[in-house]
């Protein structure tokens, strides 16, 4: 009698004494089961190994019996075995026997084939695999259906990785689909631009005026995030653009009542446009926000975390406007979670001038006694002071 | 932007994971283990972002739930929070308050739904109805053979 993961499931749970006794007999009857001349029994056994690989079992032996459930022309069974590809496929072997088969599939007509076979092909593909299925993922790029455009987008990207030589055929359909009809696709292409950005900005200077454009129209917090990160490392490369974003970022900075907006606008602001005196200022005092109390009376520690840090970047070109924020910085020494506290304690290293340095020790000696956990830490950057 | 999705709960326990890289089995086996050891048991007075290895791990606990996305150094930590707590919205409104107990016995529909939102590592829809829609229109094509689905 075949038992179905439900079963499976609750058996695992039951046994919690001789779990790996139940899982060795489930395991013998799976084997037996995966070579069932019923695709429908097959796929149950395979949904099984899915749940035992979550509780660390190796599946990878059963790698071209889930191929075959790939193959098969029901959507129900070959979603199962697409599944738990990406889990068996951890051998580069494996996953080359997939290829013809990503390649058919990819091509289907029928839009739930070709998307599942577009996801997982971008968990499990090797260096081969991508270099052979780029042109079929291409050209979905531009299929009707906004939900495969998307898709092929993403796979596109990760079979760059994957394959980079591809980057060269591939850049400028990428770049066409940032005019998408589709506002998801437009974000996932920003998403994907914004990883290529980082790693080689200097290939897509051309697409700055684009991306400015993009800035100036969207709403969508999300996007703005990502095009403001481009932004922190295409500035260096093109001189003109600090004036022409100075605009832009202050009035996001100024408007948005988004956390994760702003701080990527204070980081690009710091990473890119340190001249612009005026608003970093604006940018640090709206930092402010990180270090404040909730509702309820708490602080948020990672936004303090945070806070910090872009603090810490900060300082290197505007120690003045950091110094302002000294009461602020002082008291994060008080807090409970070390991370912050010896973020803060870097902040006022760097802001020790030949005025404060008695005061400064001061307070760093009764730290000193009263906690001896960072004793090491604090003695460290007194000496250096000195 | 995301290399691996980890949920865990407080024991310990492996609910569910998405590979975006390629890790091979070990080097899985290996960062679970690291990771687990990293993130589970501490304090919730810390701060939710944690380095390992040259990558960071951004996680948030939800009731017996440690939802972990381990990202790029260069991501955007606070856009990471809003899009595990997306994620979460998600599998709440889907299986109607959400609980561990759900996600165990229905996990492949959790991988089902993840990967509507997160497609290769990347937020690619930021509506939630959308996704929802999508789901269910998968549900209708789906002749499941377990009991429970």
């Amino acid at each position: 009698m075949v038992k179905n993961l439900h079963e499976l499931v609750k058996g695992v749970r039951a046994h919690k004494d001789d779990q790996e006794a139940f899982i060795q007999t489930s395991m013998g009857n799976i084997r037996a089961e995966i070579k069932d001349k019923k695709p429908d029994v097959r796929a149950i056994a395979v949904q099984k190994l899915t749940y035992l690989n979550l509780l660390g079992h190796d599946i990878s032996f059963a790698a071209f019996d889930i191929l075959s459930l790939m193959s098969s022309p029901k959507f129900h069974i070959k979603r199962v075995g697409y599944l738990a590809c990406v889990f068996a496929f951890t051998n580069p072997q494996a996953a080359l026997m997939s290829t013809s088969l990503f390649q058919k599939d990819i091509a289907s007509t029928d839009v739930h084939e070709a998307s599942v076979a577009l996801s997982s092909l971008s968990s499990v593909a090797t260096p081969d695999m991508a270099r052979q299925l780029l042109p079929h993922v291409m050209p979905l790029m531009t299929s009707s259906k906004p939900y495969l455009r998307k898709r092929a987008i993403v796979c596109t990207y990760r079979l760059l990785l994957q394959y980079p030589e591809g980057l060269r055929d591939s850049l400028q359909h990428l770049a066409k689909r940032l005019g998408d009809d589709s506002s998801s696709v437009r974000m996932v292409t920003i998403n994907v631009m914004t990883e290529l950005v980082l790693k080689n900005p200097k290939n897509y200077v051309k697409l700055i005026p684009t991306f400015y454009d993009i800035l100036k129209q969207s709403n969508n917090n999300w996007s703005l995030i990502k095009l403001v990160k481009m932004f922190a490392v295409l500035l260096p490369l093109e001189p003109r653009l600090s004036k022409k974003l100075e605009k832009p970022i202050s009035n996001l900075v100024k408007t948005t009542v988004a956390k994760s907006l702003l701080f990527e606008c204070i980081r690009t602001t710091v990473l890119g446009m340190p001249d612009k005196a005026e608003l970093m200022r604006e940018s640090v005092e709206k930092l402010s926000l990180f270090f404040g109390e909730r509702a309820d009376g708490t602080r948020d520690q990672n936004l303090k975390f945070l806070g910090l840090v872009i603090l810490s970047k900060v300082l290197a070109v505007h120690p003045r406007i950091v110094a302002e924020q000294k009461p602020m910085i002082m008291d994060c020494l008080d807090d409970p979670d070390v991370t912050i506290r010896i973020q803060a304690l870097g902040l006022v290293a760097g802001l020790v001038t030949r005025r404060n340095i008695k005061e400064t020790v001061t307070r760093l000696m009764e730290h000193t006694k009263a906690d001896a956990s960072t004793k090491e830490d604090k003695k460290e950057e007194e000496k250096e002071k000195e | 932007m995301i290399d691996f999705v980890l949920l865990i709960n407080r024991q310990g326990k492996v609910r569910l994971t998405k590979w975006y890289a390629p890790y091979s089995e070990k080097e899985r086996t290996k960062a679970i283990h690291e990771v687990t050891n990293k993130v589970v048991g501490r304090s919730s007075r810390l701060c939710n972002v944690v380095e390992w290895r040259d990558k960071r791990l951004i996680y948030r606990r939800y009731a017996s739930l440690y939802f972990l996305f381990c990202v790029d150094k260069t991501a955007n930590d606070l856009l990471v929070f809003e899009g595990i707590h997306f994620m979460v919205e998600l599998l709440d409104r889907y299986f109607n308050n959400v609980c561990e107990l759900d996600l165990i016995f229905n996990f492949r529909k959790a991988h089902h739904i993840i990967d509507e939102f997160l497609i290769a590592g990347e937020f690619s829809e930021s509506s939630k109805r959308n996704i929802l829609r999508a789901c269910s229109a998968h549900d209708q094509l789906e002749i499941s053979y377990d009991v429970h689905s």
